[in-house]
């Protein structure tokens, strides 16, 4: 072929491919051999992305990683081919499974708990000077469908198969949508327009996962046993104003612990009341749990009647998270700081769970603030709440500023997991 | 230093005496005036003999103006952490479409309250006023996108 008809067929190729979504055909990092846990290894901090240890890559010859991204304490990657994009985070517990190819593009944000299963496709190549951004929030279920650029999928909601959530919408928290009428006709319900504030909110995740991503990569290349166990946050020793300054290990019983060998990963200022003799019982806390303390706000931990597997918490700069004695955690439950009216007056805008508290398989309580003995059944979502001591939230129920202005309650519309008629917990 | 301390304790003991503050200390630039309403905006028409608008609410924050501000900057926290991401403002105030829709008038706006309630989940702000010779003024309080303050 002579270099005239090479360079057409260069041009042509890469006319095909700049109108493509995110492929395999595209360059980006194999997280193989020693492309782990920084893809690919020998990138600068400010280009390279971080795939936590303790993710799981089932096909790692058939996945490609673009820059900046980051992959959280265990994910589970299982799809045999897999495409991901660049400045895109999966958070703990993401599973990418199913099969077919799953393609995430540009700017994606798999929130903790997040599942999708292969062929799907979220987002797409970034277009300079538009809304890229795609989300599917925590506990949500992409099952086989789209979700297009500039849009979103709020918490433990579920979109089935061949359903396109179009550039412009928000599939509400709990809905599940089953007909493409539902994801495009606001009037029915499942979803809303998206608006300007929520890409803020968007373009915000994908900055601080971006920080993740280099900061993490700085920790590895410091010391190589930082990234695993029980271990410090990142820190970029006060460069970035909105960062955390320090890098701080759990304290344990009064202990300040680093045991990189453990099986879950405990990050950061996190306090915990029990020691770690009994957090590495199997019968008290469970395996593949995440609890991230990245921003380096007090986050305290009482003892644990029983934490299940994939447990997750996330605490916040600026808010903290504040468990109290004897509380089971459910299978895939997760407990996220954050400011809210039910927070505002806590000591850090503490999320708080009482004594005895019981938080059910796949649910979620989110900047909220609980008395003793509250249950929250199986797959439900607690948000911005105050409940008094003993409410029992029924399973696979959203309940939105209960105890505040514009309290919100309505039923979660599918089963994430969770046994019919009971709490799941 | 002998001397320096000496004044202080001059400085203190006189405004003892006169009830006057001893030393003029330069002051933060506290934000005053804060507040945030929700303002709609709608655009009516008709089609096929029904009358449908389309509709907006804007999160908007009014704050007084800070001697010597040329900026303000605005800072966000998400549900997932601080952001680097700032904006800059030249003069207050600050507006943010937080809900949205299109759709048969008689219907009112059915998802104002869903979209309010979702966006104050994940987005809060601050608004801090930048001088002249670069330096920052103190924050405002962190203030919920989509929610009214005070």
């Amino acid at each position: 072929m002579d270099s005239k008809k090479s360079a057409l067929l260069l041009a042509a190729t890469l006319i095909v491919l700049s109108g493509m979504p995110w492929t395999l055909a595209h360059a980006g990092c194999a997280p193989s051999g020693g492309n782990r846990p920084v893809c690919p290894a020998s990138a600068t901090l400010d280009a390279a992305s971080f795939i936590d240890p303790t993710a799981s890559i089932t096909f790692p010859a058939d996945v490609r990683i673009g820059e900046h991204s980051y992959i959280a304490p265990f994910a589970d990657l299982l799809t045999p081919k897999i495409a991901i994009g660049e400045k895109t985070n999966l958070q703990d517990s993401v599973m990418l499974a199913g099969s077919g190819t799953v393609t995430l593009g540009d700017e994606v944000i798999l929130a903790h708990g997040a599942r999708v299963d292969g062929p799907a496709r979220i987002g797409r190549r970034a277009v300079v000077g538009e809304h890229n951004a795609a989300f599917v929030g925590f506990n949500s279920y992409v099952k086989g469908a789209t979700v297009e650029h500039d849009a979103m999928v709020l918490h433990l909601a579920r979109v089935n198969p061949g359903i396109v959530v179009k550039h412009g919408m928000v599939v509400l928290s709990g809905k599940n949508v089953t007909t493409q009428a539902q994801a495009d006709n606001p009037a029915l319900g499942k979803v809303v327009p998206i608006t300007d504030a929520l890409r803020l909110f968007m373009e915000g995740v994908l900055h601080v996962n971006e920080t993740f991503a280099r900061e993490y990569t700085r920790l590895y290349r410091d010391d190589k046993t930082n990234v695993t166990g029980i271990n410090y946050d990142p820190s970029d020793g006060g460069a970035s104003p909105s960062f955390n300054p320090t890098r701080d290990l759990p304290v344990l019983a009064g202990a300040s612990t680093r045991v990189p060998s453990y099986r879950n990963r405990f990050i950061g200022d996190l306090g915990m009341s029990d020691s770690f003799s009994r957090l590495n019982d199997r019968m008290v806390v469970g395996n593949k749990i995440s609890l991230r303390t990245d921003e380096g706000e007090p986050f305290h931990v009482g003892t644990i009647a029983r934490m299940n597997d994939r447990t997750t918490f996330h605490a916040l700069e600026h808010t903290g998270i504040d468990l109290h004695n004897n509380i089971t955690y459910g299978l895939r439950s997760l407990v996220h700081g954050g400011q809210s009216n039910a927070t505002v007056n806590n000591p850090h805008s503490s999320t708080v769970m009482g004594e005895g508290t019981r938080l059910g398989n796949y649910a979620v309580l989110f900047r909220s603030d609980t008395g003793a003995n509250v249950t929250i059944g199986c797959g439900s979502l607690v948000d911005g709440s105050t409940l008094p001591a003993g409410t029992v939230i029924p399973a696979r129920t959203v309940v939105i500023n209960r105890g505040q202005a514009g309290e919100t309650t309505y039923p979660v519309e599918w089963n994430p997991g969770c046994p019919t008629g009971g709490m799941g917990s | 230093m002998c001397c320096a301390l000496w004044l202080l304790l001059l400085l203190g003991l006189v405004s003892a005496c006169t009830g006057l503050a001893p030393v003029a200390l330069p002051q933060p630039q506290v934000l005053t005036g804060l507040h945030a309403t929700l303002e709609d905006e709608t655009d009516r028409y008709t089609q096929d003999g029904v009358e449908y608008w389309r509709w907006k609410t804007h999160w908007v924050v009014r704050w007084d103006p800070v001697p010597g501000a040329v900026a303000y900057e605005l800072v966000y926290m998400t549900s997932e952490g601080a952001s680097n991401k700032t904006s800059r403002l030249d003069q207050p105030p600050y507006r943010l479409e937080v809900a949205l829709g299109d759709n048969a008038q008689h219907e009112g706006m059915p998802t104002r309250a869903m979209q309010l309630l979702t966006i104050q989940g994940l987005l809060a702000v601050k608004i801090l006023p930048r001088l002249a010779d670069g330096s920052i003024g103190t924050f405002s309080t962190w203030l919920q996108v989509g929610r009214p303050y005070p």
